[in-house]
């Protein structure tokens, strides 16, 4: 066994997971203070310049809070369940390549945590597991209303993956692979269309894909105006209630976390990752994922929340049959020779 | 060698305590986390053998969707109602464990006994490594020599699907409506799926289509129909 | 590289093809028609059985072709479990005609659904039929009781079918489970799921006199008792009277035969053709289940009221009889009577067991219940539809000239051959038992008073649907000479 590698992998893996637990924090920052902007407020700016020290204000006060269990709890349950939300949310971005390698000390070191042949598989399968830290969460707070948020997360979920999982198909079909490393190597090819060059990103083989990834990742991540399960207004934060104190901040890391992740996902999937005008390089794939993370925020300040039949009949009537014609299509493409690269 | 046997027997230990959790546990709930403990170690154990696939799909296949499906029965089910998981008249256990007992020394004897042959098949992994990996080569397979199980599947699943649209699909509206405002349960929270707990023949007639709800502790009033309800129809269909 | 698909040769899966293009017409028409004009679907489904039928002579089963690397098998033993399949789903959609549009059933019965399943059912059964290797049998045989237990809960607002079907299905998946365990185990031992492969592993290590290993003996119990739960044999028969007394009327006409066909046809692929070598063994497990399950059967038969479930446990015991020709098995010569004379009893068993469930829906159509009062006096008020129940009746019992009384002769005839004298004579026995039960039917529709509302009711197909099963009883019988020797060739398949 080759030891050496396994420890770079794994002190990438830790590199990485300390990287995105900063950004998180920031990316709270930068959520309260774009709301702020769209609904013509001021956000928080006291704590430090421009407010950046309160992230780390709002850590130290969720640590110092009392952690509760209501006593009709499923105790075992309720302790590890936001644990586990917390823990696999940061897996998924083992598999985005953050480049192709570098030579450090003398060692030839791969800027991807692994490469392997399932990663795009095992994106999804991470996030299918995800969703237990919120059902077994929601269960074991023995409250109605997180037993709704939880019973709703769950249909959502199931839901919307499939719409994820299917979108993606159309790309395994023209890559060949399932590997992300691969994927991102076809779309640094050039793609010469009458004379004009452009880079073969998904995001112009794919567009309907790429529209149904963008709405099945938000919904998949919970988040509004998907963010049912834990709808303010009808359910009180539901599988999250009677959480507080610092197993609360698990879930709320646990969001962000998904969501910086998705929009690494996305942005290696869709638009290149590292590939880029004049140098690539890690710098893109972050102003890409960047993109992504606005969205996220501008879906928000925007969009009123759906209504829990608009959400399943979106996923099943208009999304699961638009996936599949789009990946009819693309097979057919693919077969007859015009798509073949 | 060694190090992947011994994680082997760490994987496998840790899947059999699981399993053996799953028949323990009271809670049905906690079985079925002890079930997902045991299918990740399994998913894990494909992964030694360098079954990166085969691991994948079992865990968004079997943690991800179907015990997530059996969790979400579980929490529709109303816990009072499940049965008794460790009762039966004392003769009926004993037996169930003696012929349990009979099974596992039978299968011991079979394992501790067993002599595996048959040639190694084509697949040798230099072969999976030259097609470009094991996602490749199954597909390969799949699709040629299992081109007929692989659409008899297809068809197996259909016709499930065709049963259990029939079976859960609501009724009328006219009929949903009935039943209703004889139930006075809705699931989720949400105006359209009616909760039938209870045999609808077992149940009072309705009082001349008037909504009230009776007593008891699920009396949730809800609207008529989703337009009621609010403004918007759903996603997909027209407005009635 | 370019994948190779494989080329299959199409023509020798016209009759399961045919099957599957009328499943989509109804399935497409269901979308299309509204509710109310859907009553010619059922004309449509019994054209496509009909088409499929006649579509078996086009291939030539003697010469026992295959494709798709031999996991799909032309040859005789196919063409007659397809042959049964078809007619038995042919008659139970006859008897099913009315009822489903009916309204007996509270809440009513969705009729697209209903045939397209049906036909499901069918599919599966010839798969399994047909089928080369254990994935084949597994996925038929679960196509086709799949789609059953979803017919048994079809009066959903009943809670006795749903009951039914709840055990049925419950139990059913456990069969499945322990069934696809012994697959394993095959495959383990033998580095196959091809049935001829297997035979010939086999062969290999069951040679001289050395005891059989214990992991064969594993998988040869694993596969029986999945197999034995498929066609409801005692002690895996718990699903069975639950089932057949809460399914609708047809349905449980329907499956008291063709997933029994699948479920045979599958024992006779797999003991018969994959395990041969290993018949010393499961002969005599075979044979005790029979026996028991004859014995079991038709006594507790004795003690229903409910006519339904009455026939329930007369299938059980029906089961002891064909398990009892298979336990005739010796050896894979053309002179071996054994899985001839099961196939025929199986093709008899549908003519006897869908017309008796037919008489009972015809009953039920006009306002009465299933019990054995509701057949008081039958003859006074209907003599034709009193003279087809006792026709079925004393078919089912054995009584000649009829086509029961040649299945249980050519039973008998093959036992004898093999040395089984003992369970022979056990059929003898048993059915002079089953007589008490049988003909108690007969005896309450002649010599009781009527008694009852009477509705009367229009029912064109299920009427000369019970014509058909009832002459087919005596003309089947008569002449049975064809049919058999059609069945006996089921030999030259499996050599």
């Amino acid at each position: 066994m080759d030891w050496e590698a396994l420890i770079v992998s794994y002190l990438l893996g830790f590199v990485l997971l300390n990287i995105l637990l900063v950004l998180m924090a920031y990316m709270t920052w930068f959520e309260r203070r774009l709301v702020a902007f769209f609904q013509d407020r001021i956000g928080p700016n006291r704590t430090g310049p421009f407010g950046l020290l309160q992230p780390i204000a709002d850590g130290v006060k969720l640590i110092s809070k009392e952690d509760i269990v209501p006593a009709n709890a499923d105790r075992l349950i309720f302790l590890v369940a936001p644990l586990l939300s917390f823990v696999l949310a940061p897996l998924g971005a083992l598999v985005v390549p953050f480049g192709d390698s570098i030579t450090l000390f003398g060692r030839q070191i791969n800027l991807y945590v692994i490469d392997i042949n399932v990663a795009t598989l095992y994106f999804l399968a991470v996030g299918s597991m995800g969703v237990y830290g919120i059902i077994l969460g929601g269960y074991a707070s023995g409250n109605r209303y997180s037993l709704l948020g939880a019973l709703r997360s769950t249909a959502q979920v199931i839901s919307y993956e499939l719409v994820l999982g299917l979108s993606l198909v159309g790309i395994f079909i023209l890559t060949g692979s399932l590997s992300l490393v691969e994927i991102l190597r076809a779309q640094q090819r050039t793609l010469i269309l009458g004379g004009l060059e452009l880079p073969n990103w998904f995001i112009l083989s794919q567009p309907l894909a790429f529209v149904l990834f963008l709405i099945a990742a938000v919904a998949e991540t919970n988040r509004a105006p998907f963010d049912l399960p834990e709808a303010e207004t009808e359910l009180i934060a539901g599988y999250f209630t009677e959480y507080s104190g610092f197993r609360f901040s698990f879930y709320f890391l646990a969001e962000y976390i998904n969501m910086i992740v998705v929009s690494l996902i996305a942005a290696t999937l869709f638009l290149g990752g590292i590939d880029g005008p004049f140098i690539d390089g890690i710098w893109w794939l972050v102003a890409k994922a960047f993109i992504f993370l606005f969205f996220y925020v501008w879906l928000r300040a925007t969009l009123p929340r759906f209504r829990y039949d608009q959400l399943m009949g979106l996923a099943w009537k208009v999304l699961l049959p638009l996936a599949l014609i789009n990946i009819g299509v693309t097979g057919l493409v693919r077969l007859w020779g015009i798509g073949a690269l | 060698m060694a190090i992947e046997v011994l994680i082997f027997y760490l994987l496998a230990g840790v899947a059999i305590a699981a399993a053996a959790g799953v028949v323990l546990a009271r809670n049905p709930v906690h079985s079925a986390v002890s079930l997902v403990l045991s299918f990740i170690n399994v998913a894990a154990i494909y992964v030694v053998l360098r079954a990166e696939f085969l691991a994948v799909a079992q865990i968004i296949v079997y943690t991800g969707a179907i015990i997530v499906l059996v969790l979400f029965v579980l929490m529709l089910v109303q816990q009072q109602d499940l049965p008794e998981f460790h009762g039966g008249r004392p003769l009926r256990r004993a037996v169930g464990f003696l012929l349990g007992l009979a099974l596992l020394a039978e299968v011991a004897a079979a394992i501790l006994t067993r002599s595996l042959r048959g040639a190694p098949g084509s697949w040798t992994p230099e072969a999976v490594a030259a097609v470009g990996g094991n996602i490749q080569a199954i597909g390969r397979e799949l699709y040629s020599a299992y081109m007929l199980p692989i659409q008899a599947t297809a068809l197996l699943l259909l016709a499930a699907t065709i049963g259990a649209l029939f079976l859960a699909r609501p009724e009328l509206v006219e009929e949903r409506l009935a039943v209703a405002r004889r139930l006075f349960t809705i699931s989720l929270a949400h105006p359209r799926g009616v909760d039938t707990l209870q045999p609808v023949a077992e149940l009072p007639a309705p009082q001349d289509g008037q909504l009230k709800p009776a007593g008891g502790d699920r009396s949730l009033v809800m609207a008529r129909t989703a337009e009621e309800f609010t403004e918007q129809p759903a996603w997909g269909e027209s407005r009635r | 590289m370019p994948v190779q698909l494989v080329a299959p040769d199409w023509s020798l899966l016209v009759p399961p093809l045919v099957v599957l293009g009328t499943i989509l017409v109804l399935l497409a028409a269901d979308l299309v028609l509204p509710r109310e004009r859907q009553a010619g679907l059922t004309v449509v489904a019994l054209l496509g059985l009909a088409v499929s039928l006649v579509s078996l002579l086009a291939i030539d089963w003697t010469a026992g072709a295959s494709t798709f690397g031999g996991m799909y098998r032309a040859d005789s033993f196919s063409l007659f479990v397809s042959l049964v399949a078809l007619v038995a789903g042919i008659l139970s959609i006859l008897v099913s005609a009315g009822y489903v549009e009916s309204g007996i059933e509270p809440g009513g019965m969705a009729l697209a659904e209903y045939l397209s399943l049906l036909l499901f059912s069918v599919l599966g059964t010839m798969l399994v039929g047909a089928a080369g290797d254990l994935l084949m049998i597994f996925l038929g045989i679960e196509m086709s009781s799949l789609a059953v237990y979803a017919l048994t809960a079809f009066a959903r607002r009943r809670l006795t079918s749903i009951e039914g079907a709840l055990k049925y299905f419950l139990l059913g998946a456990f069969a499945t489970a322990i069934f696809l365990y012994g697959i394993a185990w095959v495959y383990g031992l033998t580095g196959s799921i091809m049935l001829d492969d297997i035979a010939g592993a086999l062969r290999d290590i069951v040679q001289g006199d050395a005891p059989v290993e214990a992991s064969l003996l594993l998988a040869l119990l694993l596969l029986a008792v999945g197999l034995g739960f498929k066609v409801a044999a005692v002690p895996f028969h718990m699903w069975t009277p639950d089932a057949y007394q809460g399914a609708p009327t047809p349905v449980s006409a329907y499956m008291s035969v063709v997933p029994k066909v699948a479920g045979f046809a599958a024992m006779a692929r797999v003991l018969v053709q994959g395990l041969s070598p290993l018949s010393e063994q499961w002969l005599l497990l075979i044979a005790i289940l029979a026996f028991i399950t004859m014995v079991y059967g038709n006594v507790v038969a004795i003690a229903q009221r409910d006519v339904k479930r009455m026939l329930g446990y007369s299938s059980i015991g029906h089961t002891g009889y064909m398990l009892a020709g298979l336990a005739a098995f010796t050896s894979l010569q053309p002179g071996d009577r054994s899985v001839g004379s099961m196939l025929f009893y199986l093709f008899a068993y549908a003519f006897m067991n869908i017309g008796a469930f037919g008489v009972v829906a015809w009953l039920q159509e006009r306002g009465q219940g299933v019990d054995l009062e509701d057949f008081q006096g039958l003859a006074a008020r209907s003599p034709l539809a009193a003279i087809a129940m006792t026709i079925f009746m004393l078919s089912l019992m054995g009584m000649p000239p009829l086509i029961g009384f040649y299945a249980k002769y050519y039973v008998i005839l093959a036992l004898i051959e093999a040395g089984l004298l003992w369970l022979a004579v056990a059929i003898v026995i048993m059915s002079a038992v089953s007589a008490f039960f049988y003909l108690r039917v007969v005896a309450v529709m002649y010599f009781n008073e009527p008694a009852g509302a009477w509705q009367p009711a229009r029912t064109p197909l299920l009427g000369a649907g019970l014509a058909v099963m009832a002459l087919g009883n005596l003309a089947l019988g008569l002449f049975s000479g064809p049919v058999l020797d059609l069945a006996q060739r089921w030999a030259l398949a499996f050599a």
